[in-house]
This record gives C-alpha cells, structure tokens and sequence, in this order.
C-alpha cells in the first residue's frame, strides 16, 4: 500500500516538474473553420466592443474577464483566445466565421480540458450532440456559478431531462427543488466513467458522499445494498416514501420467499401492512455490525 | 449560538471588505407570516419558512484594482436552512472559500413517544404495560403470554392506555450543518492544486423500531426515535495539469464518519403478566402454548431492554488518477485509475442483552451477554475497491467518429467470515438454547464489474444529422449470490435539425442480460449447523432458502427495451417548444421450469420419495415486468423584454408486475404432509399471488414574468402542480374471491384485497410584486399558497386488516386481534407528516450598493 502511495506521489512531482515545459493547447483555427486561413489576432478588445458594445459591461463582470484582466493575459487577447483570429472579421464583419457549437467547444477545451471535465470527449452528453454553449453562456453572469444559461442549475437541465423534472416534483426527494441540492451534486455532466456521468467510481460510492453511515462495511451486509443502491432506491424521487422503488413489503417480496410471514403482504403474525412494512422489525436493512443482525433486527 | 456570531460576521464583513476596495452588492430582508393549518412537517420538509425577520439573501463583490476580490453570499441567514459562502483570492492565480451550509430534514412536528431519551442512546420509560396472563403457563405461575382471545384482547386495551396515558411529543427531525473551507492554487498557468478540508455534523433523530422476541408470533414491537449524532470529516486533495497534449488529474479523499452513539438501547415496555409469581417488576419469561398439556410449553426468556449497534465509525480513503492524451488523427485516449479502502473496526457488542446462560447441552454454557461468547470481538471489515478505465476515440474520416472504451470495476470485501450463534430480538428459550437455524455465518459478498464497446457516430450528408451505432457488453461476477450476468447492450440514435427551426433525436437501445446458472442453494454456505443438528423441517441449510421458482430480478436475466424521442422546434425567435417521450421495458423471464429442489437432499431427516420427487409448479416468482411510459412538453414565449412565459406538462407511468408464492415454511421437507391445508404447501400453484402496480405521475407548471413599469414595477407569478398515485392491483391467494375454497375473511390470518391508492397531490402558487422605490431600493411582496395532501393506507388503520385499538392512533393491531403479538404496532401516530394547506406572506426590501 505505501508503495502504491508513493508511486503516486512520485507522478505527481514529476508532472509538477514538467510542467514549466508545456503550455495550455493551442487551437487550430484554420483547421475548425477554413475561413479563418489567413487571419491574423487583433489583439484589442476595444475594436471588437467598438461593434459589439452591448456585451462589454455585462461580460466585464464574469470570471473569463477578471480573470484575462488580472491574471496572466491571454496571449491572443481578451476576445481572440475564444474567437479565433479576427482581422478578416474587422475588415468585413459578417457572419462567416461565426463558430458551431463544435467548434466553441474545441476552443473551450483549449484551456477547460483538465479537471472534472478530462471524460468530455467520450461522454454521453459529448456523444448526443451537446456543446459547452448548450449549458454555458460566457459573456455574461446568469447564474451564481459556473456561467450557467439559466439561474438555475436544474432549469437547465430539465430543458433536455424533463422526465428527471416530473421525478423531483414526487413526494418523496432530495432536495433539489429547495435548492439544497443540484444535478451537480451527484452528476458530473461534463463526463465520468461511471455510467450516467456520476461523480463517484459507481453508483454507492456517490450516494455514500452524503451518507457516509450506510457507508459500512457491515459484519452483517445485505448484498443488494452493497452492490447497488438504486436496486431499491429511485434517487431522482419517488411515489413511495424513502425514495424506493415500490411500496413498503412489496419491495422486499420481489426477492424473499422463505416462507411464512416472509411471503406475504399481510399475514396476522406481523405487523407489515402497517408502519413501514418489513423494516417495522428488520429495521437494519442496509446492514448490521451487531453480532445477532443476521436477518437485520439488530 | 453559531448563527448569530455566523451573522454578525457577515455583517462585518461589508465595511470591512470596503476598505480600499470596489464594493457592490445587495441585501435582500424582509419578514414573513405563515399560516400552516395543520403544522405539518411536511411543508417544511427541507426548508425553513416561518414567522419572522430575516435575511433573504445577501451579496457582496469587492475587489481592487490589482485583481484581489472578496465574495461573500449568504442565503437564508439565520435560518436552518442557511448558506453563507465566502471567497478571496486573485483571479487566475490562488483563492480560499469558506462555506457554511445548513440542510434540515423534518419528518414529523405531531410524534409522540412514550420513552425518554436518557442519552448515550439510551430509552427508557417512566412506567410500563401492566400485562394480564390467561392464568395458564408451565408452572401454573400465570406468566403465559400467549393467552385466550379474551385475555389477549384485554391486554390490547392495557397496552393502548398506556400509550394514551404515557406518550408525549417529540420532535422528529435531523439536519446537517457543514462547515467547508478550500485553497486553490495555481502554481503555473496549467498546473492547479486544490485542498479541500469538511466538517458536517448531523444530529437530531429519525424513525426506527425496537423489536424484542424471537419469532413474529412473540414479537413485542414499538416505533420509536432513533438518535443521529454523526460527524464526518473529509480532506480532499486534488491537482490538475491541463499541458497541449498531455492533461492529469490526481485525486485523494480521505473520509472518516464517527458516530458519537455507539449503540441503541431500549427498555421493553411490557412488564411480566401478573400471576403468582414474578408480577410485576422487570419482564423475563414467558410461555408459549399450544394446546394446555404442560408438554406444550416452551419457556422464553425475554429481555427487559433491547439494543443494537448503530452505524458504526468507519475510514474512507481514495485516490484516483486520470490521463488524457491528445494524439495522432485527431483521436484521444483517456486513461483513470483510483483505488478505494473503506474499513470499520468497531468492538462488538455482545449477542444480547440477556443474561441467560447459553445451554451447555448445544453451547457453551457462558451467559448471552457475555462478550467471551463471540467469536471476535470487534468487526474487523474492510471493503476495497479497484476501478480502470481505458476510452480511446478517434475521427479516422471528417465525418465519422469512433469510441472504444474498458471499464473494469471491482469491489473486494475482506471482512473475516466467522461463524455465529446468534439471539433473535433479545429472547431466548429458558434453557438458554436458540434455535439450531441462527447458525449463521457472515459471508463476504463482493463482486467485479466490467463493461466494454464500441461506439460510432457518423455525421449524414442530410439535415445536419448524425447517426449513432453502439455495442456494449456488462459482464458482473458475484460472490455468494445467485448468480453472475453478462449483458449484451446494442443502442441506435440519430439526431438531425431539418430546418433551422426544428431539431430531434431519437434512440433506441436494446439490453439482453443472461444470468449464468442461477443457483438458488448460494444462502446454503450461510448456514453451519451439522445435519443431524436439523430437528425440524425448515432446515432451510439443506432444503432451499427461498421458494425454488423464484428470481432475483438483479441477478437474473432480464430483457430491456428503451426508446426515447425529443423534439424542439422555434418557430419564431420568441417560441420554443419541446416534446419528448421515453419508453422502458424491462422483461425478466427467465424461463423458469418446474425443479426438484429436494432432489439430491443431503440433510439428515428423514424425508419421504413423495417429498423428495417434488416438482416445484415452474411459474417464476419475484418481479416479472416493469414497464415505464413518460410524456412530457414545454414551452417558452418571450414576445419582447417585458414579458416572458413559460409552461411545462408531463405524465410519467410505471406499471410492474410481480408474482409471490405463499407457503408453509415449517413443511420445506414434506410438502407432501400438508398437500390439502389451507396453509398449503410449496408445491401447489394455487398458493400464488400476483400484485400489478400502477404508478401515475402528474405534473404541470407555468410561470409568467412582467416588467408593468420597466425599471419601476415587475411582476412574476408561478404555480406547479404534482400528483402520484399508486395502485396495487392484489389477485390470487389471500383474496376473497380466488381459491383455496374456503375465501379468506378480511379479519382473518391470511386476508388480503387490493388496497386503496395511495394518492399525494400537491399545488404551489407564488406571486411576487417588485417596486423600485429608488434607483437602488426595491420594495417587494410576496404571497405562496401551498396545498398538499396524502392518503396512504400504511399510514392509517382504514384497511381491512388494520385497526387502531379503542380508536388510539398509538396503538395498531391486525384486525383478526389474534394471539400473535408481532402484528402488535404501539406506534408515534399516524400521518406523521400530514396533509397541509399553508399561505405565506412576505413583505422585503433589497437595497443595492
């Protein structure tokens, strides 16, 4: 394990080391748009606001421009490092080397590859058609953070997951329409290697972010909870309370048959159509580290 | 006292941050009134409106002319639902945040509880049950508790004025409040380091049950609060090289969750019956009956407290690498890493609370609550987990891109197996015996996961279209479940915009899962006890554990059928719409045929040719279908920058099938014995049940914004609606009308009917007035009605099967009112967070600088 560490370590300082001899990515204008072969960098934001005026003020408000302001300055000026090249656009300024939302991306990944967004490229989002522009608006501060569309994180992402929307609006739910929550909170939209773009190696390591006590490892471990939460559990909101995936001791009978009380929705030597159902005694569901949890009523 | 000193500081912070700096901002306070009806938690389920002053919302920017800035944000200050953040930094360079954030959960405002919370999770109460005995017992001593109808009902009575007499409120909520502060630095232009250090304490309490009884006939059971007193400390480091051709990322997390209650420990509210002798007092034995003969009894000892662990401390520690490379043909190769150890040690506590001496005929002769009888004395788990990750995508033409991608996932669970004798809810026979089946041992269960493919996109000459082909494959291999399954996914997608103004997509994805030999006898390794050790037929160690024609539906095979279809379309610059609609089917037939579980019988009793040559009747058991229909619109007009609209509807059903199978678990090895019993046998297909679920979602939003008077008056107003409803369509054995002949009473043992639907409907209307006094002082009212209602036939005793005794809420039991104390539910009160009709009004003022 110490060997694992410092192998690791070891990496680390000698990215750090090399690093003074790279720089961040360059973009290939001419490649993303031909229209830009030839074009030289204005490098003076004064003539590109002498036309677009309107978006100096709120644009001088995000992170991109303090950032270029106070920062190291961008080597192809404020406007250019995102733009491309725009002496063709000054001398005629139509319309010709406006960039797709593909090609905005490829710029924004100039600087924005690293980080939580280095699966980008093989993401689900990447793969059905988004852009960065499809979520982000960068010249100006509609939401609190990360330069959203929209104020809301989860407005904007209902414009696509509608059916996500109908799930947090059920009774039982994180909250995320009280703004406790966010899509980001679980998910990272920018791309993972867990299906469904989540923040942790798998389903459980995410959910044990917040719920660190289901965490275990149990002395006594339910296998179904130990592999996936969502085996019970709908996370986006459900009809049933707790978040699960059907009503009470019918949950529990779509796997136990043991006989006798076990099989049954009602059978008068328990109480399960009743309380909470099944967990009214075997209440340690999740797992147990008493000595007697074999069956999870301790 | 954190939130005003949290306040204060905040406050401070604005003349303080105002020295020599470029100040704006704003302050958003103001007071409310609320009106809830019925006070019901529900409303304010993880939020914190009420009476009050308070501040909305507060924000502050500053900064220098150098490029130095300070943050602050705060939302809801002061409240429980509260978030103050605060950051510093230079742009592009360095920076360091403090958070403070506030999330509550409130389950119920109208509980109430007969036990004290003594602390150190202890709870007790101030009296208990004055239980009467029929006069019968194995000694004639009037301890027998498995009494006439009369004498059981009688007790009913006790136990629900008890609960009347004895029950005061408590509040049933928990919160987080987690303290959070991060440094980022970037050393050089592409190479960033960030720490981040946590706090989050959760504290408060959370429903729970205390069972005490070794089987359900005997179980004496009370809903009650279980306490929550958790911290959980995280460090996260990270650090990111974004290079031309080369980006990394290494991660490290470590995690450590303490709980500041160890255990959970509860008195048993129910005394011994009074008899001639051991009445009153603490409550310790008790006699079942069957029939009067004195050979029938076999004496319980019961504990007087209950107690289990609670989550236990555990460490979590994870690091994680991942490489991104920019290579030749405009192709990429994405490589992560990261490894995970979770561990636990805590010392266990003993089998029971109980001081009965184990029998020395089958055991060890040491008392159960000898921690010496153990087989280790703390827990000793360890899980890791091992993640790769390989994606390598690649244009080979302009207009053709490909994916290749490996994932390989796998969880190994190191916790020692060792073997058990466990005690059920604290309660043993007199002579200090359990029964042969809590011979138990603790199994390791863990699995791997890997899952691989190929993805190809190709862009078409045609409407800007891109057709997507795909071909997946999940291979998971278990330990000690059922079975491993191996997944063949194939999906098709195209995307296209004919016109300027309208785009879809569309998808369509095929999963067929196979599970590699089910192998209904994995519970087997479960057991340890030696055949001859058997003395009964339920000897679920050499028989089955589960009937033989059931399926687990995660590890089983399944069929998945999912299509999805989106459309939008702005017909005008002002006009979108959208409209989408998702399918999902997911077929878990098995194939499931008629077995011989008893076939090769290893066991050490004797079992009949008949028994032993039974067949199984083959229809699968367990979840068989769920199907999933959403529909959804929405649309937003904006015809001019005064007016905006927008309105969204969509239904959701899921409808499940599942099929159950009712048997006698005592005859597992001689189903021949009770072939015609009403309580019949596992072989006889007329002992099967079926439920269809129908599970409708509803919801429907608009909301409208108006500039009246623009830069003077605005208005805006919103109203979302959400319905559920869940329908169990019950068929089969237990319903009145189906076989057996003799039809089930609804009061009965085994009496069971379709259920009335659940139903949960909720309205929000706001309405919000903004009026700019000045250029910088806004005056704004607000009014929100709320509407919510439930009706859940598990949380009130409506049903045919469920009775409140002499109509007290606290106090539950199956309407048969037989002498079996497990359907006994002494319970916090029913609905706890009901239905509600709540207005609130708000009266602010925002000030901007």
């Amino acid at each position: 394990m110490k060997k694992f560490y410092g192998k690791i370590l070891w990496l680390a300082i000698a990215l750090a080391l090399t690093a003074g001899a790279a720089v961040a990515k360059d973009v290939d204008w001419a490649t993303l748009n031909p229209g830009f072969q030839g074009a030289t960098y204005v490098k003076d934001s004064s003539v590109c606001f002498g036309c677009h005026g309107d978006y100096e003020k709120p644009y001088s408000h995000t992170a991109h421009a303090k950032t270029f302001k106070f920062g190291k300055a961008p080597a192809n000026g404020d406007c250019e490092s995102c733009h491309g090249p725009r002496s063709k656009h000054v001398e005629n300024p139509t319309r010709e080397l406006a960039l797709t939302p593909a090609q905005q991306t490829a710029a924004c990944m100039a600087c924005h590859q690293g980080s939580n967004r280095m699966s980008w490229g093989s993401s689900l989002h990447a793969s059905s058609g988004v852009a960065c522009t499809s979520c982000h608006v960068v010249m100006q501060q509609k939401s609190e953070r990360a330069l959203l569309a929209t104020a809301s994180e989860a407005d904007l992402c209902y414009k696509c997951h509608s059916n996500v929307r109908s799930s947090l609006n059920k009774s039982s739910h994180h909250p995320v329409r009280e703004g406790k929550l966010a899509c980001s909170s679980c998910h990272n939209p920018h791309g993972s290697v867990t299906p469904g773009m989540l923040k942790g190696g798998s389903v459980n390591e995410t959910c044990y972010s917040c719920h660190q006590e289901k965490r275990g490892p149990f002395v006594w471990v339910h296998p179904p909870v130990m592999e996936n939460c969502q085996t019970c559990h709908d996370p986006h909101g459900s009809n049933n309370r707790k978040l699960q995936n059907a009503k009470e001791a019918f949950l529990c009978l779509s796997c136990h048959t043991y006989g006798g009380h076990v099989n049954l929705p009602r059978y008068n030597r328990v109480s399960s159509p009743y309380g909470e159902g099944c967990v009214n005694c075997h209440m340690a569901i999740h797992g147990s580290n008493s000595p007697s949890g074999a069956k999870f009523t301790r | 006292m954190k939130k005003p000193i949290i306040t204060a500081a905040l406050v401070l912070l604005v003349p303080a941050a105002g020295l020599s700096m470029e100040v704006t901002g704003h302050v958003s306070a103001g007071g409310q009134v609320v009106d809830n009806n019925t006070n019901s938690s529900k409303f304010n389920e993880y939020r914190d409106i009420k009476d009050g002053f308070y501040l909305y919302d507060l924000g502050l920017k500053s900064e220098t002319g150098t490029g130095l800035f300070l943050d602050a944000k705060g939302k809801n200050v002061g409240r429980d639902d509260q978030n103050i953040f605060l950051k510093g930094g230079r742009y592009g360079r360095w920076g360091v945040s403090l958070e403070w954030d506030e999330i509550i959960h409130r389950l119920s405002n109208r509980a109430q509880t007969p036990f004290n919370n003594e602390g150190g999770g202890v709870f007790t109460v101030p009296a208990n049950v004055p239980l009467v005995s029929d006069g019968t017992g194995a000694s004639g001593d009037g301890r027998n508790l498995d009494s006439n109808a009369a004498t059981m009902q009688g007790n009913d009575l006790l136990a629900s004025d008890y609960m009347r007499d004895n029950v005061h409120r408590v509040k049933l909520e928990n919160d987080r409040k987690k303290a959070t502060a991060s440094m980022n630095y970037s050393l050089l232009d592409n190479l960033k380091f960030r720490l981040t250090m946590s706090n989050e304490d959760r504290s408060g309490n959370k429903i729970t049950y205390g069972p005490i009884g070794d089987r359900p006939p005997r179980s004496l059971n009370i809903q009650f609060t279980e306490p929550i007193d958790y911290r959980t400390q995280e460090l996260k480091f990270e650090t990111d090289y974004v290079g031309n051709k080369v980006q990394a990322n290494f991660t490290y997390l470590l995690s450590k969750f303490e709980n500041e209650i160890d255990t959970l420990t509860w008195e048993n509210i129910y005394t011994n019956p009074a008899g001639s002798a051991g009445s009153g007092g603490t409550y310790e034995f008790w006699n079942d009956t069957v029939g009067a003969a004195a050979a029938n009894f076999f004496p319980r000892n019961v504990a007087t407290f209950g107690r289990r662990a609670l989550p236990q401390d555990n460490l979590y520690q994870n690091a994680g690498l991942t490489l991104g490379l920019d290579l030749p043909l405009n192709s990429r190769l994405t490589a992560a890493a990261s490894y995970g150890l979770a561990e636990q040690d805590e010392t266990l506590i003993p089998y029971s609370t109980n001081g009965t001496l184990d029998s020395v005929a089958v055991g060890d002769g040491l008392a159960w609550n000898d921690p010496a009888k153990l087989p280790r004395s703390s827990a000793d788990a360890e899980v890791e987990t091992k993640l790769f990750n390989l994606d390598y995508s690649i244009n080979p033409i302009q207009r053709l891109n490909l994916r290749a991608y490996y994932r390989y996932y796998d969880l190994a669970n190191n916790t020692p197996t060792e073997e058990w004798r466990y005690v059920t809810g604290d309660t043993m026979a007199a002579n200090g015996g359990v029964t042969y089946l809590n011979k138990r041992r603790n199994l390791a269960y863990e699995y791997d996961k890997q899952n691989y493919g190929l993805d190809a996109n190709y862009s078409l000459p045609l409407w800007a279209s891109t057709l997507g082909l795909a071909y997946g494959r999940e291979e998971i291999g278990r330990e000690f479940r059922e079975a491993d399954t191996d997944e063949n996914i194939y999906r098709v997608s195209l995307r296209s915009r004919p016109a300027n103004w309208l785009s879809f997509r569309t998808k369509y994805q095929y999963g067929d899962r196979e599970a590699d030999h089910y192998d209904a006898e994995a519970a087997h390794s479960t057991y340890w006890y030696a055949p001859s050790e058997a003395n009964n037929n339920i000897d679920s160690g050499f028989t089955f554990e589960n009937h033989p024609d059931t399926r687990r539906f995660d590890v089983t095979d399944r069929e998945r059928n999912l299509f999805d279809f989106q459309v939008t379309a702005s017909p005008a610059e002002t006009l979108d719409v959208s409209a989408s609609y998702r399918y999902r089917k997911d077929d878990y037939d098995s194939k499931v045929q008629p077995s011989q579980p008893l076939l090769h019988y290893a066991g050490g009793r004797t079992i009949a040719d008949v028994d032993r040559n039974a067949f199984s009747p083959g229809d699968q058991v367990g979840l068989l279908e769920d199907e999933r229909h959403f529909y959804g619109v929405d649309m937003n007009y904006t015809p001019n920058q005064r007016l905006r609209f927008g309105a969204f509807a969509s239904r959701e059903q899921a409808e499940t099938l599942q099929r159950g199978f009712e048997f006698n678990e005592n005859n597992k090895l001689n189903p021949s014995g009770i072939a015609a019993a009403e309580f019949g046998p596992w072989t006889r297909e007329n002992m099967q049940w079926t439920a269809n679920v129908k599970d409708t979602t509803y919801t429907v939003g608009a909301d409208v914004g108006v500039v009246v008077i623009p830069k003077k008056l605005n208005f805006s107003t919103n109203y979302s609606y959400s319905t559920g409803k869940v329908e169990i369509e019950y068929a089969g054995w237990g319903t009145q009308t189906d076989p057996p002949a003799a039809s089930f009473a609804d009061n009965g043992q085994f009496g069971f009917r379709t259920p009335p639907a659940v139903r949960n409907v909720r309205h929000t209307i706001n309405a919000n007035v903004e009026y700019a006094l000045i250029e910088d002082l806004t005056v704004a009212f607000g009014y929100m009605f709320e509407y919510f209602k439930i009706r859940d036939w598990q949380q009130e005793a409506n049903t045919p099967w469920a009775e409140s005794v002499a109509g007290n809420e606290f106090m539950l039991r199956d309407t048969s009112a037989s002498s079996q104390w497990g359907n006994r539910l002494p319970n916090m009160g029913s609905y706890l967070a009901p239905s509600y009709q709540a207005h609130v009004f708000s009266l602010g003022l925002t000030y901007k600088f």
